[in-house]
């Protein structure tokens, strides 16, 4: 398994608690060899990028950073892509797209604890990654 | 009489329809890059999915170009990879712009290939400063809607979106649309006191029933990527029925760059650059018929000016729809499924009443089933992970409503042209420059607007996030029209009623740059009706 199907695994796995299936991962690949996703922003970007990589909670955690500091960063535009692409197949698209919640009060109530689920992620994620941030600041990132 | 209509959107295929009916020899000169073939017109938007080897190059293009990357751009929607050929450019149509975002169409069938269908006329109160009598446009919306296809009710919003013959019965609502007609009926009184609203459905080109060769709508949820099966209407498709008429002859690959006049201003020919090869050709006409599309026509007209006198001119007065994307959530529909097997586009539509009738902000209403969901998601302010659960618990019950404000011809908003070297069979090169400045005031007059708005949803028992709101750039209506309005009174660089430009004996003006105002509606079916009316005062000889 190359690296990118590694990575689009594990981000597969953080988007819908699943592997991706091949199909996926051929078009995740596909994304990145015609220079869709594009390349780092900066070292800070790569690194965030390649962290995020390494396992589905890592991948949450380097999100919920991202989403905030780096909306437009290497991260965000491969999750982004690889939505796109799972939305489009047949066999993932059912798991990006259903509802869970039966009521406005269930629906009301799991968007709180998912609010709060990110809260605390992003503020371990700002503690975590602020080395990393200033020791990359002046890093250009490596082709 | 030979008739050379240059374009072949809505405005110029119902101006040759229409002359062609009345008898004329018709000759359509245009670029005319064509549609690709449907994919698997008989599969839904769900099974597409699975029945093609590659979904995610149709549904997201080769290159991905489809892709809203995350950013801080909040367009919800873009244009599907299947209709990018709607919008592929033409190297020799330079132009640069100011303080406006211009979309063009080279493509058969012009802009309106990838409208949303929707067919508003417009009432007499918003054609008051429009040259004629009131009453005058109504026999060209009945003939028009008799050879599209509309569909359509009477309702509250009659009172603004008049009635006109040959509507069929509505197409089948989707759960959400029925929900806030529902909602919308039980609080009439309250919508009109405390918003000032009208609501009611929207009037659209799809068809509800067969009708003259076409198929009625079939319900797969593809609408947003073309319609495979032919019951929305294009002008593609009146382009294909005058092709079968042996007076008229289709030259496509060809660019009009200007027409040259003589000394009493009567147009002798046009000069068109061929595409393919690179040369130009001369053809003669009696008659000359721009159709273009407002920039196009404008170009046109700009270049033959400089060409033949060495001045650059500027055409002032141009406008364009300012819109503005409001989402929502209907609180009454989260932790519903949403079905796609639906009609994708507008079923609703809200009128906000002013007190002067000119000035009624209308909107259309789209309840979100089948569209990309990533441009959506990747904007919600939380992890991705997270947000693809809250939107799945909440897809069913988002909409979006795309709000139209009217807009007015002012001097600061012009086209000119810059000759820019090069050799166009004699003539230079140019780029057309498109300048536009918003009134002033517009801002908090469309804030009070949008205030309304948000009153109104919320009436409906919807809930509008705050911060989401999306004010779209001039130019992204493609609404354009003004630069040579038609008046009752002489002037420079105006056209007659009839839609003749004053300044040549026989050059018309078949598009929107004749409109001297601009209401807040989609234009398209008043631009076809404007088209088939001038043609038939040019087959009457009238100017």
């Amino acid at each position: 398994m190359s690296s990118l199907d590694r990575e689009c695994d594990v981000f597969c796995r953080a988007l819908i608690g699943r592997p991706a299936p091949q199909p996926i991962r051929d078009s995740y690949r596909r994304a990145h060899e015609v220079s869709a996703v594009g390349a780092p922003d900066s070292a800070f970007d790569a690194w965030l990028a390649a962290f995020a990589g390494r396992g589905p909670r890592r991948t949450r955690l380097a999100d919920s950073y991202a989403v905030l500091f780096a909306r437009g960063g290497l991260l965000r535009r491969k999750l982004v892509f690889l939505l796109a692409i799972l939305e489009s197949y047949a066999e993932t698209s059912r798991s990006v797209d259903t509802p869970r919640s039966r009521s406005a009060a269930e629906f009301f109530a799991r968007a709180a604890l998912s609010g709060v689920a990110f809260v605390l992620y992003a503020s371990v994620a700002v503690v975590l990654f602020l080395g990393p941030r200033l020791a990359l600041s002046r890093e250009r990132p490596r082709a | 009489m030979n008739v050379v209509v240059v374009g072949s959107g809505a405005s110029a295929v119902h101006f040759a329809q229409t002359a062609l009916d009345r008898g004329l020899d018709v000759t359509m000169l245009d670029v005319g890059r064509a549609a690709p073939p449907a994919v698997r017109p008989e599969d839904s938007f769900e099974k597409l999915k699975s029945s093609l080897e590659r979904p995610d190059e149709y549904l997201l293009g080769r290159r991905f170009e489809a892709v809203a990357p995350p950013g801080d751009a909040k367009e919800y929607y873009g244009f599907p990879p299947h209709k990018s050929y709607v919008f592929e450019g033409v190297n020799a149509f330079r132009h640069r712009s100011r303080g406006f975002a211009p979309l063009l169409s080279f493509a058969e069938g012009g802009l309106a290939e990838t409208w949303t269908a929707g067919a508003f006329p417009f009432h007499d109160d918003e054609m008051v400063d429009f040259p004629w009598e009131r009453g005058t446009l109504a026999p060209y919306y009945d003939r028009v809607a008799e050879r599209i296809g509309i569909t359509g009710v009477e309702d509250d919003l009659t009172r603004v979106v008049p009635f006109h013959r040959h509507l069929m019965e509505p197409l089948r609502l989707d759960e959400h649309s029925r929900a806030l007609l529902e909602r919308a009926g039980a609080r009439r009184g309250d919508l009109l006191r405390d918003a000032g609203c009208l609501v009611g459905r929207s009037r659209v080109a799809t068809l509800s029933r067969p009708y003259d060769g076409r198929p009625a709508c079939t319900y797969t949820g593809r609408c947003l990527l073309g319609c495979p099966t032919g019951a929305l209407y294009t002008p593609s498709m009146t382009l294909a029925r005058c092709r079968t008429n042996p007076r008229f002859t289709y030259r496509s690959g060809l660019l009009v760059r200007r027409f040259i006049f003589d000394e009493a201003r009567r147009v002798r020919e046009v000069v068109a650059e061929e595409l393919a090869g690179g040369g130009f050709v001369r053809v003669p006409v009696d008659v000359l018929v721009l159709a273009a599309g407002t920039l196009a026509t404008s170009k046109i007209v700009l270049d033959s000016w400089q060409a033949a006198t060495g001045a650059s001119l500027r055409l002032g007065g141009l406008m364009d729809n300012r819109q503005v994307l409001v989402p929502f959530v209907n609180l009454s529909r989260l932790g519903r499924a949403h079905d796609p097997d639906t009609y994708q586009y507008h079923q609703v539509a809200l009128a906000l009443l002013d007190d002067d009738s000119r000035l009624t902000t209308h909107a259309l209403v789209t309840t979100l089933k089948t569209a990309m969901i990533h441009p959506i998601v990747k904007s919600l302010p939380i992890d991705l992970a997270a947000a693809i659960r809250i939107f799945g618990d909440a897809h069913a019950a988002l909409g979006l409503v795309n709000v139209n404000f009217p807009d007015r011809r002012r001097g600061d908003c012009f086209v000119t042209v810059e000759p820019v070297g090069g050799d166009a069979d004699g003539a230079a090169n140019t780029t057309l420059h498109v300048t536009y400045a918003p009134e002033a005031g517009e801002a908090p007059r469309r804030d009070a607007v949008l205030r309304r708005v948000r009153r109104a949803l919320g009436l409906l028992g919807c809930f509008v996030p705050p911060g989401m709101s999306h004010v779209r750039p001039m130019g992204a209506s493609v609404h354009y029209a003004g630069t040579i309005p038609m008046t009752m009174e002489a002037a420079p660089w105006t056209a007659t009623p009839n839609g003749r430009c004053r300044e040549f004996e026989n050059l018309w003006l078949a598009d929107g740059t004749t409109f001297p105002f601009l209401p807040a509606k989609n234009l398209t079916l008043t631009l076809m009706a404007n088209a088939t009316r001038i043609a038939d005062r040019v087959a009457g000889g009238e100017r």
